[in-house]
């Protein structure tokens, strides 16, 4: 019983692992290119994102959320020579890891797309693409994600990169 | 014999601290932009100095924290982007990562128990910190608005022109 635990738990962590590899992909394959801005922040960095002007209520908001994530990473860059291609190589990327489409956002300026991982209905893994005329991003928030939740933490934590989430709300509505 | 044990004792026990303040200060120290520019190093009394409008919430926010030392780096450190070299060192005894950031501008943050060293690069400079005590996280944003509301930042910031 003991060994099947552990199995268990080395696989789920692996699983977890493995998520995080396609956008770890990206921020190796821009490792040297300095026009891409590379961000990993580690669940015990989440709480330096609390905006401490904000109300008591906000604060603990956001607390009871970021406790649950496990990390964040960002590849992002204001002007890359072929935005289109790269948004959709990312697509391609993310839907060949497993992903669900959760939320696609597609006007003339930009094209974003929210996809998720779940597993026994707990998401693990919700990725973010963006592209726009010279613009790219690909956010990976991991851990256990609150849907309904995540929406305000992006407002709460004020990222550019992050502000699309904020729809999320009218999404899983 | 019992003086000797103390001795001993006080010797093992205060090492591990010295040791890993010593990985930052051996790879810096050689790397100073000139001999005479010596780290920054804060105390929680030089830290209550910066203080001096008396806000007993920053008196709070570093009441616990022990020591910081800041170093900065010369520019073939810069140049051939070796600065954050030491975090390796770091990272092989069991410091985790924080933050770290890539681009333009570099910022990376590993931390073991109540120790973090870390590395800032921006416009062509680069330094690298070290800090021990308890940090409250959450209140960093609070901390570092009142170093740019002082006169501390721009003498850390000074020290790169």
């Amino acid at each position: 019983m003991k060994k099947i635990v552990l199995t268990l738990m080395i696989l789920s962590a692996a699983s977890l692992a493995f998520a995080q590899q396609l956008v770890t992909k990206y921020m190796d394959k821009y490792e040297d290119d300095e026009t891409f801005t590379k961000v990993s922040v580690s669940s015990k960095m989440f709480s330096l994102f609390a905006e401490m002007e904000g109300s008591d209520e906000d604060e603990q908001l956001f607390y009871d959320i970021t406790s649950k994530l496990k990390g964040m990473k960002v590849v992002a860059s204001e002007k890359v020579s072929n935005p289109k291609s790269m948004y959709d190589g990312a697509i391609f990327d993310v839907e060949k890891a497993g992903f669900e489409e959760l939320m696609t956002v597609k006007d003339a300026e930009e094209n974003v797309k929210i996809s998720i991982k779940e597993k026994s209905g707990i998401i693990e893994e919700l990725i973010m693409v963006a592209g726009g005329k010279e613009k790219f991003a690909m956010v990976s928030l991991y851990g256990e994600i609150d849907l309904k939740q995540i929406s305000k933490l992006a407002s709460l934590m004020r990222v550019n990169q992050l502000k699309y989430l904020e729809n999320l709300d009218e999404a899983i509505d | 014999m019992k003086h000797l044990l103390l001795l001993f004792l006080l010797a093992t026990l205060s090492f591990p601290s010295f040791a890993q303040e010593s990985i930052i200060k051996d790879f810096a120290e050689p790397r100073r932009p000139t001999r005479w520019m010596n780290p920054i190093c804060l105390y929680p009394s030089t830290l209550r100095m910066v203080n001096v409008s008396g806000d007993p919430e920053f008196n709070e926010l570093v009441n616990d924290i022990e020591k910081v030392l800041i170093y900065n780096f010369d520019s073939a450190t810069v140049a051939n982007k070796s600065y954050n070299d030491f975090l390796v060192d770091y990272e092989a005894i069991g410091y985790e990562e924080y933050i770290s950031l890539y681009g333009k501008q570099k910022l990376k943050i590993v931390g073991k128990e109540e120790e973090y060293v870390g590395i800032m690069s921006f416009e062509g400079r680069a330094m690298g910190f070290y800090l021990r005590g308890d940090i409250p996280f959450a209140k960093i944003p609070q901390l570092m608005q009142t170093f740019q509301g002082t006169d501390l930042l721009p003498i850390i910031t000074d020290q790169f022109k």
